[in-house]
């Protein structure tokens, strides 16, 4: 594995530890034995707990640089103006800046698909149809100035049948039954994230500072009544691209596949008064439809009395 | 008491347990299940070992911890022995929902207790569950996912793991400058965590084969750096051995239900 590139070829990723277990002829798996029980139904069987690692560098940049790539570069930007009519800045900011940082969500997106080409490859090398329960962990870890993504899942097998490329799902058990009773096919786990960053106008500095709730100072100036409530409106529209962006950027990948299983979370980071960037993550299972929608059996109805 | 390692205060609670008295720690739930699979607990096992952890030498390398392994291995499968012991003593024929715990004092900052607690249940039906070695079988398993593996035609053999104990080394000022303002991989993180990572399981299904197993199922992978700072992690990998038994599977084909509880 070259030291220098993260596009290496990741026949080669997988540590020899990996294939040594792999190739040990014993079934491993990461499911309940609720799941396990159901993949009887299936006609699938458990070969072996598969996972696919990456740990990235994003790397370090200053508020400048963040700024220039936001103003020249490709993604998605909105500008606001100072409704004050200044011309020069000084300590009052003339115009703010709601941009994506895709060489960031790129980076990201690169770390999450190695990390499942692994899976994959190690699924391949176990011979097995597909992988199920495939549960995602991205973090960082303390002291390592870099992102992990770690897939892991159990790798599975269709009696009977040879294995074409390994599908990948989230679901198991029940709910992997309950899919396919429905007519859909797993494809694969997607995942995505979005990032905005805010480079906050004047009002939007005033509403986020301390004095907003005073309505003291700046504000008067501003015109704002004292004390009032109002939307920081950068801040909303951020929030709104950012989730937007997000499930653009999921779509693109899904080609004629529907999307189920869908989680949505959002975070957010203030790095100065006003200014802040939000993350959007998107994960879910890409599927595909082989058999028109059937009416699952009547569902029994039932009260606990516990 | 002639069990090597149990405790002059364990073998009197053993006594009284024999005598008809059952403790267990399942839920009312579980030892219904456990019951209606064919077993009947004999009584609340555990075994413990306080471990002296000693240090090692790390390098500028990413590298495992051998020593570190081996102590965290040894003192696991002292407390999983003792427990075993007291099963036996019981006459149980296994060992379901068993956790092992490690626990820090602060009169021992280097020592580090490690716990393992279960209920022994033994065979109705009067067939010897008991491991090709002998011992009772250990499980992790909660008494519905007991239920439910008997069902499926399956046997536990063993609670099995695997262990790992990984130094991840600082990167050099070097490396930090030349990629700090690109997006790149980390290659020697990414083997170095992925390679402990499969240690780990690679160890725990080493296991699993000693004891004749075709399977393990319920398979964890924990990480934790304990009180040895962020660089230095434990991968641990547990899971429960299985073997196909003798009989058929007669787990029920299930019923789709709706819930009408709010």
């Amino acid at each position: 594995m070259s030291d220098q590139s993260a596009t290496t070829t990741v026949a080669n990723a997988i540590p020899e530890a990996a294939e040594r277990r792999l190739e040990d002829g014993l079934f491993s798996s990461s499911l309940t034995i609720g799941e396990l029980a159901a993949l009887d139904q299936l006609g699938l069987e458990p070969v072996d707990v598969v996972q696919g690692f990456c740990v990235m560098h994003l790397g370090f940049t200053t508020q400048m640089a963040t700024l220039r790539q936001g103003m020249t570069g490709p993604g998605w930007s909105e500008q606001y103006q100072c409704p004050h009519g200044f011309m020069l800045g000084g300590e009052h900011r003339i115009w703010g800046l709601n941009f994506e940082q895709q060489r960031f969500e790129d980076a990201w997106t690169e770390g999450f698909e190695q990390a499942h080409s692994r899976l994959v490859d190690e699924a391949k090398e176990a011979g097995a149809h597909g992988v199920i329960g495939v549960v995602q962990n991205v973090g960082t870890r303390e002291g390592i100035d870099a992102r992990e993504f770690h897939l892991f899942g159990t790798a599975v097998r269709l009696r009977g049948h040879d294995a074409p490329a390994p599908f990948t799902t989230s679901l198991a058990g029940p709910r992997l039954v309950k899919l396919l009773q429905a007519g859909l096919s797993p494809v694969r786990v997607v995942a995505t994230l979005a990032e905005v960053h805010v480079y906050a106008v004047c009002t939007t500095q005033y509403l986020c500072g301390k004095g907003a709730g005073l309505g003291l100072g700046m504000g008067m100036g501003m015109g704002m009544a004292p004390s009032a409530g109002a939307e920081i409106t950068q801040w909303a529209s951020a929030e709104t691209a950012v989730r937007r962006l997000a499930r653009q950027r999921l779509r693109t990948t899904l080609g004629t596949d529907e999307l189920h299983n869908v989680s949505m979370s959002c975070d957010s980071a203030m790095e100065g008064e006003g200014d802040g960037a939000l993350t959007c993550f998107i994960a879910g299972d890409r599927v595909r439809r082989v058999a028109p929608f059937a009416q699952q059996a009547t569902p029994t109805a039932v009260l606990r009395l516990s | 008491m002639t069990n090597e390692g149990v405790p002059k205060g364990a073998s009197k609670r053993l006594e009284e347990i024999e005598k008809g008295l059952f403790t267990s720690d399942l839920s009312v739930n579980e030892f219904l299940v456990v019951k209606e699979v064919g077993f009947h607990p004999v009584g609340f096992v555990m075994g413990s070992s306080i471990y002296h952890i000693g240090i090692q030498k790390k390098f500028g390398s990413s590298q495992e911890l051998t020593k570190l392994t081996e102590a965290m291995y040894n003192a696991r499968e002292l407390a999983m022995t003792r427990m075993e012991e007291e099963a036996s003593t019981l006459g149980a024929d296994g060992v379901v929902g068993v956790r092992l715990d490690v626990n820090y004092y602060e009169w021992g900052s280097d020592a580090a207790e490690f716990v393992a607690v279960g209920t022994a249940v033994k065979a109705e039906d009067g067939k010897d569950y008991k491991t090709s070695q002998g011992k009772p079988f250990t499980s992790d398993l909660s008494g519905q996912d007991f239920w439910t593996l008997l069902r499926t035609g399956y046997v536990p053999l063993g609670l099995v793991m695997g262990t790992c104990v990984y130094h991840i080394a600082h990167r050099g000022l070097a490396q930090t400058i030349s990629s700090s303002m690109s997006n790149v991989e980390l290659p020697n993180f990414t083997q170095a965590l992925y390679e402990a990572r499969e240690l780990a399981m690679t160890r725990m299904q080493d296991e699993a084969q000693v004891l004749g197993a075709q399977g393990i199922v319920g398979v964890r992978l924990e990480e934790k750096s304990h009180q040895w700072g962020s660089h230095t992690i434990e991968f641990l990998s547990l899971g429960t051995a299985v073997k196909r038994g003798d009989g058929e599977p007669t787990l029920p084909a299930p019923t789709t239900i709706i819930s009408l509880d709010g």
